[in-house]
């Protein structure tokens, strides 16, 4: 019978011990792969640029309260003492003010900054000096003087797989001490003694349990936390508490306490920040006092060890007497989704996907976060105005086929890409109608066309001029014929006089087809296609006259870029969006820096300008003025055949703006450029440039300047009815006075 | 009337004994009037960057004059440095793309104009183009017998 009985007990236990062992070795081997390899998946991290104050600055017109709200600064009427906070406190019955603000802690691509107490003196709205305190200072105190003042970058969005987590993994050896034992006597006091399970715990934690009548006390350790954050779900189930006994079992047999205690710091949970989860005390720490590990005080310590549990702030504050400020909890949402699409995909030609949402990388951009405020602002002020003026751009639309626009600036002298806004809705259509959509530009490209005849041959200057007489040109047994915007108004009805000769610098800023072509032909339309590819357009251009009118398909960006050159004087930024790509350690993977390069010589690219910002003051962007924006600008209108898009390029001497207004499906919109895109580049300019200071387009030493006879294009004399100070390569300038209205000439060529 | 000529000897003497500009002088001094805000915190930007060459920490210096050219992207003097940093890592090309926009905006500061050109010329020397170096050289000689 016992010899049965001990045959079965055999026959049992070999295969239980056997699979057992399998079942221990599997756990060791899940164990193992977590711990020896990256233990979490962290996102990376997309910043704008940073933002400089220095004295002379507005106050206002800069944003500055937004800006340090966005970076989550917490406004104080006390004074200020910790990371994250300002104060502004005004002078009774002055102009005066200051502004105090505790800059926080950032690690920038090349150093790491530690935060300090600045000082912002300011008249009416002027920072008219800026210095650095020390804590406790007083007023009267001697000050530190310094010219500038850096706000970190904001950020703008996390690349990510999953759920969001945000972590940043820290060494044991840099967690204070402090904060250690708080997280040890809070959630395991008997951490260093046990070996995985804590039976008093357990024990405890029942009776406690048992006399509440329902669950109020874990008996958890911080291993067995750790193990059912690592591998388990949250179920309260017999087989997941077995499964995380065994696993904390085989955790405390392969690893030492400092690793667990390691891993455990770096994944425990904190709170919610927006749809992001906030993991690791080192995160934290940056999330509610906005300063490293290495500066929390003895109760912020406590405070992020009682957060653990759950355990209410104010029993710490009391217990340790110590006032505690918590930053104000701001979430990120993604406020430049099409810029950062960009960059994204400009990134992973380099990384790959999986890189980019697990390796937390710290990506900075050239993006100006108040600019693209103000770029987002602009075209949803627009198409919805546009939409109540013009019913018909509302009517009968299915979903994801409304009036869309777009807009980007950047600028010229560095490529820097500030603003981007790839269209209305992000949530509706990802589509980046800056860096995707493919258009035609329409009159966008006139200004090459005159551009390459000012560097083509010496005998075209602005004063030319230019026939406006249609004609027919044939090329490759094929004709062309273009029509004036007016001729096609007339088959409609309307009966304008025009022009039969006009000069260039007219044809130009009223933006006249046919001599815009005739010169075309005439310089010649490969040539023409070079000057565009200097420019910076890459997309494919067919050497066909209509190429002169805009009908080759082209992306904004392509046309900012390419605009940069006239308002750089000849030399093309490449455009940059990635300033530094770094890595989990601080290291810099990637560097990008400005790249620049003469591709045109300045004079011919300075007359060109020199008539486009006649477009914004005489031209067909006069309403740019009307509607008040008043700083030295150059700009062209577009409108492609049909009115199917409108378009708006313009310039001050230190940024660029691109908008595009139209429909996704070729659809007319019944707009010209001055009617749809003008309204969104001027919203935004006005904005973007009010507290920059007005500087004018730089001019090259060969141009010299004539009054000349606009009706003539010879130099101007008293008799003239008007005369206009126009621009010339030296040596094209013209040489004889105006004979239409000079009467000596006349009595000469009579008596001749 | 000889007090007259003795003051004028003076004052030209003075004149032909004043030290020669360097491209060690602080920026401020090459302006005749100050110059707005936004120029004056980008030129301070350029001196911080300007010791960071002379110390060889290149990427610092290029950070702090890409800073200095986002405050203002008229400031001549940022573009020199920055080509000089290139010039100094060896990226000749680079170099000159940066001294091609600081010559344009050095119009109204002869000395630096020259020292652009000059620059420019050694840049094409190490390209192997002499051509081009040695027109370079004689245009900053133009704007500067002392080059």
């Amino acid at each position: 019978m016992y010899n049965r009985l001990f045959k079965i007990f055999i026959f049992l236990t070999i295969p239980l011990t056997i699979g057992f062992v399998i079942y221990i070795s599997t756990l060791t081997v899940i164990i193992t792969k977590k711990f020896s390899g990256p233990k979490w998946d962290i996102p990376s991290k997309v910043y704008s640029d940073s933002f400089q104050l220095y004295p002379g600055m507005d106050i206002f017109a800069l944003q500055l309260k937004e800006r340090l709200e966005r970076l989550g600064y917490q406004s104080s009427s006390e004074v200020v003492h910790h990371p994250g906070e300002y104060q502004v406190q005004h002078e009774n019955g002055s102009n005066q003010m200051t502004w105090t603000i505790y800059l926080n802690d950032f690690s920038y691509p090349l150093k790491n900054f530690s935060g300090f107490l600045v000082q912002l003196d300011i008249t009416d709205t002027t920072i008219t000096h800026i210095s650095k305190l020390s804590l406790g200072q007083k007023k009267g105190d001697p000050q530190e003087e310094i010219f500038l003042v850096e706000l970190e970058p904001e950020l703008i969005t996390e690349f990510f797989e999953g759920s969001r987590e945000d972590r940043q993994v820290v060494k044991l050896q840099d967690v204070p001490s402090n904060l250690l034992n708080a997280i040890i006597s809070v959630e395991d006091a008997r951490f260093l003694e046990h070996a995985g399970l804590d039976p008093r715990a357990i024990f405890r934690a029942f009776l406690a349990n048992l006399k509440a009548g329902t669950v109020v006390q874990g008996g958890s350790t911080i291993t067995q936390q750790l193990v059912k954050n690592f591998f388990l779900t949250q179920k309260r189930t017999l087989l997941r508490k077995l499964n995380e006994a065994l696993m904390s079992f085989i955790v405390e047999s392969r690893y030492s306490k400092d690793e667990i205690l390691e891993a455990y710091v770096n994944e425990v949970y904190f709170g919610q920040r927006g749809s992001a989860g906030i993991y690791g005390i080192s995160e934290a720490s940056r999330f509610y006092f906005s300063k490293p590990l290495s500066k929390l005080t003895l109760a912020e310590c406590a405070l992020l060890g009682g957060i653990i549990r759950g355990i209410l702030a104010g029993e710490y504050e009391g217990a340790l007497q110590e006032p505690l400020r918590v930053k104000k909890i701001s979430t990120i949402s993604n406020s430049a989704p099409y810029f950062v699409d960009f960059v994204r995909a400009e990134l992973l030609e380099k990384y790959p996907s999986k890189v980019l949402t697990t390796q937390g990388l710290k990506i900075f951009t050239t993006l100006d976060m108040s600019l693209q405020f103000f770029a987002d602002q602009a075209l949803q002020t627009t198409l919805k105005q546009l939409e109540l003026q013009w019913a018909n751009l509302k009517e009968d639309l299915a979903p994801g086929e409304r009036l869309q626009g777009a807009f980007i600036a950047l600028h010229p002298q560095t490529g820097f890409i500030r603003a981007l806004v790839g269209g209305r809705d992000y949530n509706e259509s990802q589509f980046n109608r800056i860096t995707q959509a493919r258009r035609q530009p329409g009159s966008l490209f006139k200004p090459f066309v005159y551009l390459t005849a000012f560097l083509e041959d010496k005998k075209y200057t602005l004063a030319t001029r230019l026939s406006n007489e249609p004609f027919t040109f044939t090329y490759d047994r094929q004709t062309w014929e273009p029509l004036n915007y007016e001729d096609k108004e007339k088959k409609e009805g309307s009966l304008t006089q025009e022009k039969k000769e006009v000069s260039a610098r007219e044809a130009l800023e009223k933006s006249i087809n046919i001599p815009t072509a005739r010169l075309a032909t005439e310089v010649g339309i490969k040539k023409l296609v070079k000057t565009a590819q200097k420019l910076g357009i890459q997309s494919p251009l067919p050497a066909v006259p209509s190429l002169s009118l805009g009908s080759a398909e082209v992306t904004p960006l392509e046309i900012a870029s390419a605009y940069s050159v006239l308002a750089n004087g000849g030399i093309r930024a490449l455009p940059i969006s990635i300033k530094h790509v770094v890595g989990p350690n601080g290291e810099i993977l990637e560097g990008k820096s400005i790249e620049i390069q003469k591709v045109i010589s300045p004079e011919a690219p300075f007359l060109v300008t020199y008539a486009l910002e006649g477009v914004l003051d005489r031209g067909t962007g006069r309403g740019a003025r009307l509607f008040g924006f008043g700083q030295t600008a150059a700009g062209k209108t577009g409108t492609t055949n049909e009115y199917v898009d409108s378009w708006f390029a313009g310039y001050t001497p230190d940024l660029v703006g691109v908008s595009w207004v139209g429909f996704d499906k070729e659809k007319k919109v019944g707009l010209t450029g001055a009617q749809a895109a003008l309204p969104l580049w001027t919203r935004f300019m006005m904005k973007a440039t009010q507290s920059k200071p007005e500087v004018d387009f730089l001019i090259p030493e060969n141009i010299v300047f004539q009054n000349i006879d606009p009706e003539t294009g010879e130099l101007s004399t008293s008799k003239c009815p008007s005369s206009f100070k126009e621009a010339f390569i030296k040596g094209t300038e013209p040489k004889t006075t105006c004979e239409i209205h000079n009467p000596k000439k006349k009595k000469k060529e009579k008596t001749n | 009337m000889k007090i007259f000529f003795i003051f004028v000897f003076l004052t030209s003497g003075c004149a032909l004994f004043r030290p020669s500009a360097s491209i060690d002088d602080p920026l401020l001094n090459f302006y005749t009037k100050t110059p707005p805000a936004h120029t004056q915190a980008a030129l301070r930007l350029t001196e911080k960057a300007r010791e960071e060459i002379h110390l060889g920490k290149q990427s610092i210096a290029i950070e702090q004059l890409e800073k200095a050219l986002t405050i203002d992207p008229q400031c001549s003097f940022a573009y020199y440095f920055l080509a000089l940093s290139a010039h100094q890592n060896g990226d000749y090309k680079k170099s000159n793309g940066f001294l091609e926009k600081a010559k344009q905006l050095f119009s109204s500061f002869p000395f630096w104009r020259a020292q652009s050109y000059y620059l420019s010329g050694q840049n094409f020397e190490k390209l192997n183009n002499e051509k081009m170096a040695q027109a370079q050289f004689k245009k900053a000689r133009e704007i500067d017998s002392n080059l």
